[in-house]
């Protein structure tokens, strides 16, 4: 705290961030320093709570146990992981499987969100639909996938209407065929899903104030123009966190894959997470579990930037 | 201003915690008993009131000894119990499939229970050779109960089809060919191929058992499934698999759904362990099933598994804990558990005790354990079972399904699980 | 005369516009409750029911059965009160910390903000299975295992990066100038983010909050592996004990599921009113 003015003097000017000049003249710290405290409960309580376990892990994934000593093992698990063609696999998977279901997620709940933030012939009605809508979320992961294995099941319901109903030749094998899995996971990971973007943007669309739209309707624009120009960039900040945060959590799902096909069949719905499930869980092996965790917080980070760097280029271009 | 929120909870926490620790402390000085911890997963399983009289009866007779049991979803189990040995938290004497010894030993957290044996020649006389669980030699815990696979059906269902239960692998298809059918979208049986384990222990350890064949050979360590045995063993699975007269889907289909298939009366019979029977019953009250008799190919050798317990290494209290594990294996709670909730308890007196049993899944367990001993395979304690489980699910698949020969999957497969068995020695 | 057809087709207009929202939304509901509506069906009849084929649509049986045993159950009771308690805990916790955090990496241009809010995120970055680990150990190490401000503290760590992200998001689409003006007249900071930026953010919160709420409702590893009797264990410790080694309690999972999910419902429509209120006779002009 003591050299933090000193600092501030040589970084201040070249920082002219917007609105300085008012908050600044009147107080003598420098600007950030009261955005620091702002953010100082959050950093440090992390630090507390989540330095310690981060840390735990990374440091597992460079040794090796035996009859419960650690030693270092230097990169001896990641050399078999990064060598390891399974893992790749799962990593294909991972991505598709996160693609997939953050852009279907995202499509549904800016559809719902956008239906339901319309004015409705009734508010009684169209609030009931927001809270029946919510339901896939508000049941718990284990339940839903529960459900889900008989649904899609030979003598499920979707299969009772494609061979009871519609007189297909045979059922369709929505977890045992390799072609599907995939996808039928994904479709209830979406199902699961989608709310968390839908209760976020409707939130999101009460704060666009009414005053853009209609300078919009004066300028002429039509409903898809509105949307284009002035709902999608008021919706900016918020999409981007919700997806961020999304991709990260979608990436390291495994509730689904576990209960739904663990893995299978054969290795078309193995994930990464599933892989570190398997590793350390059920192989037993912590230090070589926590090695490919420490892969994936990298591929992650990677990832993370990346779609964090091209959106920010595609909002200096404006979407 | 803006930080008190965060100072307020700060400051509350801390209180909480200096609470909560000045608790633990002081309930834990009041006691004079020894306290054991079980941690487990079979309240539920065996019955709230059946587990609960376990406890008693234990404590009746050791009131010096208090038993805390820590009941853990089956699912959460093995996190739990890596956590703990992780991190050196003591449960005294855990449950434990023969799947997490290899990953818990590393951690040292397992007890080695020869020594306790020696010193209880005539305990150890009361358990079966294959109640050991060893690893490298060591026992490092002993199976609870003995599970053998074989083919079971739906008494009603088979009388109203006018089946009789198959005496043989042949009378097997007979009668699953009987039971299909293609129109109906009816089917006499279902395979979770999803599971490797399944897939090891249920379809193709059996046959391999009654071929003649073995696992590992448990002197060398060598994996020999892929022997002339194990060859034969997965062509009659794929060459079943192909007849089509199991439920499809089968990649995507696990073991829970297989027992809700047989228990809510969607298929006629079950290859499987004998608690299906009181497990169905949670499903169907009503649901009557048994087993058929023993079977014999080459052999008339089963395959069998278990689940079991094992006792901690940082165990303050292993005296305590072995008392414990004793009257677990006593003849009286081994008698007593057999018979309430059927499954057949790893000790002698267990065993004797299905002898003329009139229960129409136990009774024959006796057979499958003595018609031809030297044939059986004991499911082994492997290291990185998840992994080499997962390697024989996708060997099964492809076998059965063709996308590969059946010698090569089995040869890769072979050789896969020796790289790795060897690796983690 | 000339001004009836006008406003007739602009009443023709808004009735097609009305069927084509309620329409679309109502037939894709019809979709997405299936499942729920076979969940719930399947708390209140025979399991063995809803297992058969050809599939038996209409409940033949309907018990509550289920729901009394869980709901008569002194353990699930304390479940229940251990599940509100924690969220609860977790919810305040996350919300005031992570709201103040997002002011912060809104509104000013931190040296190394990009770094932390990316550094924040690194926990959700790891999987859980392999975190258990370490956050076993440390409750041991502080003497909260086995207690609900254990829980609530495991959990606020892996809810407060979230909340940070999703709360930053909506003070981002605030627009700054409406502090600056705030502040140009005279207002303190602090005024300004109570009397300007709060009440804007306010329906972007709820959102928030309803996230945080039913994440922490909903979390189970953490609260299976932190916790060992009913004194300290929630909900979802509950419900993964009726998942066995052999056979799963359908008509308990289902039942609790649906016990768990009616006051999240409850509380996300209530909330929902709230919001409405709060923009009638909020900040924007």
């Amino acid at each position: 705290m003591a050299n933090a003015p000193s600092v501030a003097r040589a970084v201040a000017p070249a920082r002219p961030a917007a609105g300085t000049s008012v908050a600044g003249a009147r107080r003598r710290l420098p600007r950030y320093v009261t955005g620091y405290l702002f953010v100082a409960p959050v950093v440090l309580y992390l630090v507390v709570t989540a330095i310690y376990p981060i840390l735990t892990v990374i440091a597992m994934g460079l040794q090796d146990v035996t009859a419960g000593r650690w030693h270092f093992v230097a990169a001896a698990h990641y050399g078999f992981v990064l060598h390891d063609p399974i893992f790749w696999n799962a990593v294909g998977n991972t991505c598709i499987f996160t693609v997939a279901s953050v852009v279907l997620q995202l499509s549904f709940g800016l559809a719902f969100a956008l239906l339901l933030h319309e004015a409705w012939f009734s508010r009684a009605v169209r609030n009931t639909m927001r809270g029946a809508l919510i339901l896939p979320w508000v049941f718990s992961t284990a339940a839903a996938a529960l459900m889900w294995s008989l649904l899609y099941d030979p003598y499920g319901l979707f299969n009772y209407l494609a061979v009871g109903v519609l007189h297909w030749a045979r059922p369709v094998e929505f977890l045992g065929d390799p072609r599907i899995a995939l996808g039928s996971i994904i479709a209830v990971n979406t199902w699961k899903s989608y709310p968390f973007y839908m209760i976020a943007l409707l939130g999101a669309l009460q704060t666009i104030p009414m005053e853009l739209y209609d300078a919009a309707k004066v300028d002429g624009a039509g409903p898809w123009q509105r949307f284009r120009s002035v709902t999608l960039p008021q919706l900016r900040g918020v999409l981007v966190a919700l997806s961020t945060v999304d991709l990260i959590t979608t990436f390291g799902h495994v509730d689904l894959v576990n209960m739904l096909t663990q893995g299978g069949p054969g290795r078309a719905t193995e994930t990464v997470a599933f892989y570190v499930y398997r590793t350390a869980l059920l192989d037993g092996n912590l230090a070589k579990g926590a090695a490919t965790s420490t892969i994936m917080l990298v591929l992650l980070t990677l990832m993370t930037q990346a779609y964090l760097r091209v959106l920010a280029r595609r909002g200096e271009q404006s979407w | 201003m803006r930080t008190r929120p965060a100072l307020r909870t700060a400051v509350l926490l801390a209180l909480a915690s200096i609470l909560t620790l000045s608790v633990s402390t002081f309930a834990t000085a009041a006691g004079s008993q020894t306290e054991i911890k079980w941690m487990e997963w079979w309240v539920n399983e065996w019955g709230p009131d059946n587990f609960n009289r376990l406890i008693d009866n234990f404590q009746k007779a050791n009131p010096d000894i208090k038993v805390t049991v820590v009941d853990t979803p089956y699912p959460q189990m093995s996190g739990k119990l890596n956590a703990a040995a992780a991190a050196g938290e003591n449960y005294d004497v855990f449950g434990t499939e023969g799947s997490w010894l290899p990953g818990l030993k590393k951690l040292g957290y397992v007890e080695n229970l020869d020594p306790w044996l020696a010193k209880s020649k005539a305990f150890a006389d009361t358990l079966l050779p294959t109640t050991l669980r060893k690893i490298n030699g060591d026992t490092l815990s002993f199976c609870l109960y003995l599970i053998p696979y074989q083919f079971a059906y739906n008494v009603d269902q088979f009388a109203a089809a006018g089946l009789k239960p198959p005496t043989n692998w042949n009378e097997f298809i007979d009668v699953e060919k009987k039971l299909h059918n293609q129109s109906a979208g009816k089917y006499g049986m279902s395979m979770p191929l999803s599971d490797g384990g399944f897939a090891m222990t249920r379809y193709f350890g059996f046959r391999l058992a009654q071929e003649g064949g073995q696992l590992l050979d448990t002197t060398t360590g060598k994996v020999t499934f892929n022997s002339p045995a194990g060859v034969a063993a997965m062509t009659w699975w794929k060459d079943f698999y192909q007849m089509g007269l199991t439920v499809p889907g089968s990649f995507g289909e696990d073991q829970a759904r297989m027992l809700e298939y047989i228990a809510s009366g969607q298929v006629a019979s079950i290859i499987d362990g004998p608690f299906i029977w009181s497990k169905s019953k949670q499903i169907d009250p009503k649901i009557k099933l048994a087993y058929a008799p023993a079977w014999r190919a080459k052999t008339g050798g089963y395959l069998w598994s278990c689940s079991g317990v094992g006792m901690s290494a940082k165990s303050p209290n292993k005296e305590a804990a072995w008392k414990f594990l004793q009257y677990l294996y006593s003849p009286e709670t081994a008698v007593a558990m057999t018979k309430t909730i059927s499954l057949p308890w790893a000790t002698r007196a267990a065993m004797n005790s299905l002898n003329g049993s009139t229960d129409p899944m136990l009774r024959y367990v006796p057979q499958f354990a003595n018609q031809d001993a030297k044939a059986n395979i004991v499911l082994p304690a492997l290291p990185n079972t998840g992994t080499l489980f997962d390697l024989f699910k996708t060997t099964f698949q492809d076998a059965v399904s063709g996308k590969k020969p059946v010698k090569q999957a089995l040869d890769e497969a072979a050789a896969a699980w020796q790289t790795s068995i060897d690796q983690s020695k | 005369m000339v001004v009836a057809p006008a406003v007739f087709r602009r009443r023709a207009r808004a009735v097609s516009h009305q069927a084509w929202l309620v329409g679309l939304t109502l037939l894709s509901a019809v979709f997405i409750l299936v499942p729920v509506a076979w969940m719930v069906s399947a708390s209140v009849r025979p399991i063995r029911e809803v297992l058969t084929y050809p599939p038996v649509l209409v409940p033949k049986t309907v018990t509550f059965e289920y729901f009394a045993r869980i709901l008569g159950n002194p353990k699930y009771q304390h479940f229940f009160v251990n599940s509100i308690a924690m969220s609860l805990g977790a919810l305040m916790l996350s919300l005031t910390l992570g709201s103040f955090a997002a002011y912060g990496f809104s509104r000013f241009k931190l040296p190394g903000g990009q770094v932390m809010l990316m550094g924040i995120l690194s926990l959700l970055m790891l999987p859980r299975v392999t975190l258990i680990v370490p956050y076993f150990r440390l409750a041991h190490v502080v003497g909260l295992y086995d207690t609900l401000p254990g829980l609530i503290v495991a959990n606020t760590a892996f809810l407060l990066p979230v909340t940070t992200w999703l709360v930053k998001g909506y003070l981002d689409s605030i627009p700054h100038e409406l502090d600056e003006a705030a502040m140009v007249d005279g207002c303190t900071r602090m005024q300004t983010l109570r009397k300007v930026v709060a009440p804007l953010a306010v329906p972007g919160l709820v959102g928030v909050a309803a996230f945080v709420f039913i994440a922490a409702w909903n979390e189970y590893l953490l609260a299976v592996v932190l916790t060992e009797t009913s004194r300290s264990q929630t909900l979802t410790v509950g419900l993964a004990s009726f998942f066995g080694q052999y056979v799963r309690d359908w008509n308990g999972i289902m039942a609790l599921s649906t016990l768990a999910s009616l006051p999240l419902v409850v509380i996300f429509v209530f909330l929902q009113r709230w919001v409405v209120q709060g923009i009638g006779s909020g900040a924007i002009k």
